[in-house]
């Protein structure tokens, strides 16, 4: 109890320091271009955090982070207003709001859809922010006694976690994920100081920064993807949305409620989960919703639930994934990595020291979130016909506007102009997976946590003397390594026992 | 059974090519270290899975009997813009960054976007120098000034 209320007065003591001029414009700014970056089908939040982190050089850490985070949970409301007025997802975790939000806007319910699926992101990420609140404080107790036993164990569940979840393509995903291990070890060792896979180049002696990489894989790769597949978008007029229209009705918000809750706890769970996110809770939160509903034939003809839940689980899950960042210091999802960057570019450390070391900057950041809340309520609800204004003017300059971000956010990473080519190489990687099905989060966030899970490993086996019981002497780190096990060999014997099941059903 | 290779079989190809590389230069660094592993183990290590893994989805994607997703190349605008990118990068170590920028943009909007060229080059002019202003006045970015303007 005493945890409680010690929470609610560090929150409290969060919301009067970000009381500000200057952070409440970095809360609106970022909550604005979040928007823009989910009406925009060829940028991902992940992709835009990276390219504008450095526009916030030399800024308050504080206002950088209160911007971007601003950007990311932004992003999943504005995903919305294409997914539902032009079939086309601004970003992965909206492509379910297209099955039922674009039947509703063709029934000429478009404004009720958004005006639903704002209320039930408000509401979701609302309460995504409490549980996060009383969360995060006892999970950094915690996490405070982990040693490197309990961190290695950690970062390979989250691994397995995150090829484990990509069902159909778990061979692409540990190529994506081993071959993010492989590159992340070019440069200088961190242990003995031998260069590793440098090749003689002083260059990469520094190894491959990882925003290079997610830049060119995620930034760039989208945009030259949509060079050559565009978006078909429609012109028949239904796009038109007055903001009267957006404002639904007492039935509809009757008929949305249980949606939203659902929504929202499904959404929380799963985005604490490695490589769950926004995309895995929307598709969770759809299956839950047809499957509870009286008429699931309506499912898919515009059914108001089918938007509501899983706009709602995708806001939570974006909530949610700042738990493990906060508490541990692991990211749990790609955009989640790029923001974990911005974190330590910024100075600040995520991880269990983060509540004690800096209070004031992660308590701001969470009272922010629930301000940056009310205020894309707002923009969401009042600013529609506008965003879609944008996404009209914006369609023919987009590739070249992004394309200079990426390269003056790059380049100024280290005024290396070695850093554009990294990118380069990576946009053409990037593309090629995404044509070919490999996923490319895992790629990210082995980038990211490559080094520190090598050193992990070998600090707890010089720990040890070098036994690699070591893993299964100490309780948390033994229940993960159990965990990452059962992932990893849990799914294959499961899909076996499914098919001798319906192979003798037919014999 | 007959296999031809395709798109799909050349990225992974390219990727294995990648492994082989992490392999030789891994096993020329200790693998072991007193108590612990060495600096090798663990490009050595990722670099075989990358290796196996590469091979099965190289067999996999010769096996497939499926029409191949080919890359699309027939609008060539994506592959026009990835072009435009390495010019860029060419370009900015000898002209600077502003003038190469100015020198991407307007083909990336007559080729990639579809602009016409008088429309091109003088948004991309307006553009260049918001981006020049921004980065560099205000924000004291310090992009590469290239021949023109090095001191």
């Amino acid at each position: 109890m005493n945890e409680l209320f010690s929470s609610i007065s560090l929150l409290l003591g969060g919301f009067s320091s970000i009381l500000t001029p200057s952070l409440l414009l970095a809360c609106l700014v970022g909550a604005i271009a979040g928007t823009l970056v989910g009406v925009l089908p060829g940028l991902g939040p992940s992709a835009a955090i990276a390219v504008l982190l450095p526009a916030t050089y030399g800024l308050d850490p504080l206002i950088g982070l209160i911007t971007l985070a601003g950007m990311y949970y932004g992003a999943m409301y504005g995903g919305t207003i294409t997914s539902v007025l032009l079939n086309v997802p601004g970003e992965s975790a909206s492509v379910v709001t297209t099955f039922d939000g674009y039947p509703m806007a063709k029934a000429g319910r478009g404004g009720i859809a958004l005006g639903i699926a704002s209320i039930g992101s408000f509401i979701a990420g609302t309460l995504g922010l409490i549980l996060l609140t009383l969360i995060a404080i006892p999970l950094a107790r915690v996490a405070i006694k982990f040693g490197p036993p309990e961190y290695f164990a950690v970062m390979v569940f989250v691994f397995a976690m995150v090829v484990g979840l990509n069902n159909e393509k778990r061979l692409k995903a540990s190529l994506s994920l081993f071959l993010g291990l492989l590159l992340a070890t070019v440069g200088q060792d961190v242990v003995s100081g031998t260069p590793r896979l440098t090749w003689g180049s002083v260059t990469l002696l520094d190894g491959i920064s990882f925003l290079p990489a997610v830049i060119g894989a995620f930034g760039l790769a989208e945009v030259v993807q949509n060079l050559m597949t565009p978006a078909e978008f429609i012109t028949d007029g239904k796009a038109k949305i007055r903001v009267r229209d957006v404002f639904p009705k007492r039935q509809d918000l009757k008929d949305s409620t249980g949606s939203i809750v659902r929504g929202s706890f499904i959404g929380f769970l799963t985005g604490l989960l490695p490589g769950g996110g926004g995309s895995l809770s929307s598709f969770l939160s759809y299956g839950v919703e047809k499957r509870l509903s009286k008429t699931p034939e309506l499912f898919g003809k515009g059914a108001i639930q089918g938007v509501a839940g899983p706009e709602s689980a995708n806001n939570s899950a974006s909530t949610a994934s700042f738990v493990p960042l906060l508490s541990l210091g692991i990211p749990s999802s790609g955009t989640s990595a790029v923001l974990l960057g911005a974190f330590v570019m910024l100075g600040i450390q995520p991880g269990p020291g983060l509540f004690s070391e800096n209070p004031d900057v992660v308590w701001g950041l969470i009272a922010s979130m629930y301000i940056g809340n009310v205020m894309l309520l707002i923009l969401n609800t009042a600013f529609i016909p506008y965003f879609i204004w944008l996404l009209k003017i914006s369609q023919r300059t987009l590739s070249v506007i992004v394309a200079t971000l990426c390269f003056v956010g790059v380049y100024s990473l280290n005024n290396s102009m070695f850093d554009i080519w990294v990118m380069i190489l990576f946009t053409i990687l990037g593309y090629a997976f995404k044509v070919y099905g490999v996923p490319g989060t895992p790629l990210v966030l082995a980038l990211v946590l490559g080094g520190e899970m090598e050193y992990s490993l070998r600090q707890s086996l010089v720990m040890s003397m070098g036994s690699p019981s070591v893993f299964l002497e100490r309780p948390i780190s033994a229940v993960l390594i159990i965990l990452t096990v059962l992932v990893i060999v849990m799914p294959p014997l499961l899909a076996r026992y499914r098919r001798n099941k319906s192979s003798d059903q037919v014999s | 059974m007959r296999m031809r290779w395709n798109h799909e079989s050349i990225l992974f190809l390219i990727i294995l090519a990648i492994a082989l590389a992490g392999l030789f230069g891994g096993t020329k660094l200790p693998l072991t270290a007193r108590f612990t592993i060495g600096s090798g183990a663990a490009p050595v290590i990722y670099a075989a899975c990358v290796l196996v893994i590469s091979a099965v989805l190289i067999i996999k994607a010769l096996r497939n009997k499926e029409p191949e997703k080919l890359i699309p190349l027939t609008g060539k605008k994506g592959l026009i813009f990835v072009l435009l990118c390495i010019l860029f990068a060419i370009l900015a170590n000898f002209l600077g960054f502003v003038i190469s920028l100015f020198i991407f943009s307007v083909p990336a909007l007559v080729y990639a976007e579809g602009w016409q060229f008088k429309k091109a080059l003088p948004f991309a002019l307006i553009w260049t120098l918001v981006v020049y202003w921004f980065f560099v006045k205000i924000l004291s970015v310090p992009l590469l000034p290239g021949i023109f303007f090095s001191s």
